[in-house]
């Protein structure tokens, strides 16, 4: 039996309901926790706005506001699509746990020493990280196999914030994709070995938004098929090497405006 | 209804908030700036050459609407000052968080003339820096490793973006060009007058190199 403790970001992110909700389906794999980050402290907040400006309110909006409203607009392939086909049910993280009989627990940081002392006293097989900020060295070291994190883009060549963006501001639309990419989480940022990565095909016609959500449908399918993989024996992480790829950084909106017209100009693809 | 009425003030609002300066809002701000800087003549010596280097480039960008200046662009010291350059290959250019004074311009003429093993010190120092940059936004290059002053820090600070624009048309790399973009932005709000000054010629120089680049890589 493997023994998964899931951390998230928010308790109704739909990302990790749909992740629990698959993984309960599962043979011989055990959610044995949820651990979900606590709503927005007045410092946190102001660290994060000092980070990414106006894009935070954006995020909040997205994410608080409209929740799973945001996705009634956009087209079939996303999280919200997923749910329906899956049968997904629960409202919240909470829900889901008490449902199932799933330990639940709010931490306001998953590196605070609070959260540290549960996760050891579950002792995972492995972390499943759907969002809520860095994982640090304390956290990184206590499940048998790792923290697991499915990253929006291709690695090793982008690693960091905005990959999606950047794939395309350097016309790499073609020769790397866009994809998702499943990793042990290490010290570095999207540095540690591999598990699993995928492209999607780019359509002419889609926005960034329109392939991000499918992007968040590749993560729960990736995510799923890794921690399979990983019980089976049939899947192990590969190291990536140091020099083999780049971190990118919060893109400038001049340069997000290039990325867009980049986008725009992708031939179809038949 | 209530939630999209949110969202609708939120765009308005952050139309108001986070507006970046374009090509055009800097090059309106430079060439503004410039004109004070000519019609008050004489030129200091400590912003002379700085001078010299934004009239070429305003030529090259097309920002000069005549030809008159008041500068004549000297030949670049390509000399790297042996102490930085042996504290540069001991990897102490930019450590712990402290910026060797002169890094800015001396990684700048290294990145464009060294070979070999030097290519890639230079490399790593570059991505340190970026990733500092990045990382603390405008908390980064506050440390130095003496003391300099404020005056000197700000030069400091504005090499550090000249490098990055000119490192971006070097290596047709976008994460330069991406940095500059936001230290100006930071250092346009930061910088105070008085206006005439070597800090403020040496802004207009980045500012402008940062267009160069946008142009170059941006089209």
């Amino acid at each position: 039996m493997m023994k998964v403790v899931l951390l998230a970001p928010i308790h109704n992110s739909l990302y990790a309901r749909l992740v629990v909700d698959e993984l309960l389906k599962q043979d011989d794999i055990q959610v044995c926790a949820v651990v979900v980050r606590s709503h927005w402290s007045l410092r946190r907040f102001r660290r994060e706005f000092s980070r990414d400006g106006a894009r935070l309110l954006r995020k909040v909006y997205r994410k608080y506001v409209l929740g799973d409203a945001r996705f009634t607009a956009s087209g079939t392939e996303n999280l919200m699509s997923y749910a329906h086909q899956s049968g997904l049910d629960a409202g919240s993280l909470k829900e889901l746990a008490r449902r199932h009989a799933i330990p639940y627990k709010v931490v306001s940081d998953h590196n605070t020493a609070d959260s540290e002392v549960f996760l050891k006293a579950k002792a995972p097989d492995l972390i499943a990280f759907t969002g809520g900020g860095l994982i640090r060295r304390n956290i990184l070291s206590i499940p048998r196999i790792g923290v697991l994190n499915c990253h929006t883009g291709i690695l090793p060549q982008y690693r960091g914030m905005d990959v999606v963006e950047w794939t395309a501001a350097e016309n790499m639309i073609e020769d790397v994709g866009f994809g998702a990419s499943l990793h042990l989480m290490d010290q570095g940022v999207d540095t540690g070995p591999i598990i699993l990565k995928r492209n999607i095909k780019a359509r002419t016609g889609e926005d960034f938004g329109i392939i991000r959500e499918r992007l968040e449908v590749l993560m729960v399918q990736l995510i799923l098929e890794g921690i399979r993989g990983l019980r089976d024996g049939s899947l192990s992480p590969r190291p990536q090497g140091a020099s083999q790829g780049r971190q990118y950084y919060v893109m400038h909106p001049r340069i997000k405006t290039y990325s867009v017209l980049m986008l725009a100009h992708l031939k179809n693809d038949g | 209804m209530i939630k999209t009425l949110i969202g609708w003030l939120l765009e308005k609002l952050l139309i108001l908030f986070d507006h970046e300066a374009g090509r055009e809002d800097v090059r309106s701000y430079v060439c503004k700036k410039y004109n004070r800087f000519q019609k008050a003549g004489h030129p200091s010596r400590a912003y002379l050459a700085d001078l010299a280097e934004l009239t070429e480039l305003m030529k090259d960008l097309g920002w000069l609407e005549n030809e008159k200046d008041i500068t004549r662009k000297k030949d670049k010291d390509t000399r790297v000052d042996t102490h930085w350059l042996e504290q540069f290959k001991n990897k102490k250019a930019f450590s712990r968080g402290a910026l060797l004074p002169g890094s800015g311009k001396y990684l700048d003429l290294l990145d464009e003339t060294t070979h070999g093993e030097d290519k890639a010190l230079v490399a790593d120092a570059m991505e340190k820096l970026l990733r500092h940059v990045e990382v603390k936004r405008e908390k980064s290059l506050r440390k130095f490793t003496e003391d300099i002053g404020e005056r000197q820090a700000w030069l400091e600070r504005l090499d550090i973006s000249l490098l990055f624009s000119r490192a971006a048309r070097r290596h047709r790399d976008l994460r330069f060009l991406n940095a500059s973009l936001k230290m100006n932005e930071w250092y346009l709000r930061q910088i105070t007058p008085p206006e005439l000054d070597e800090v403020n010629a040496r802004l207009l120089l980045a500012l402008a190199e940062q267009e160069k680049s946008a142009g170059e890589l941006l089209a």
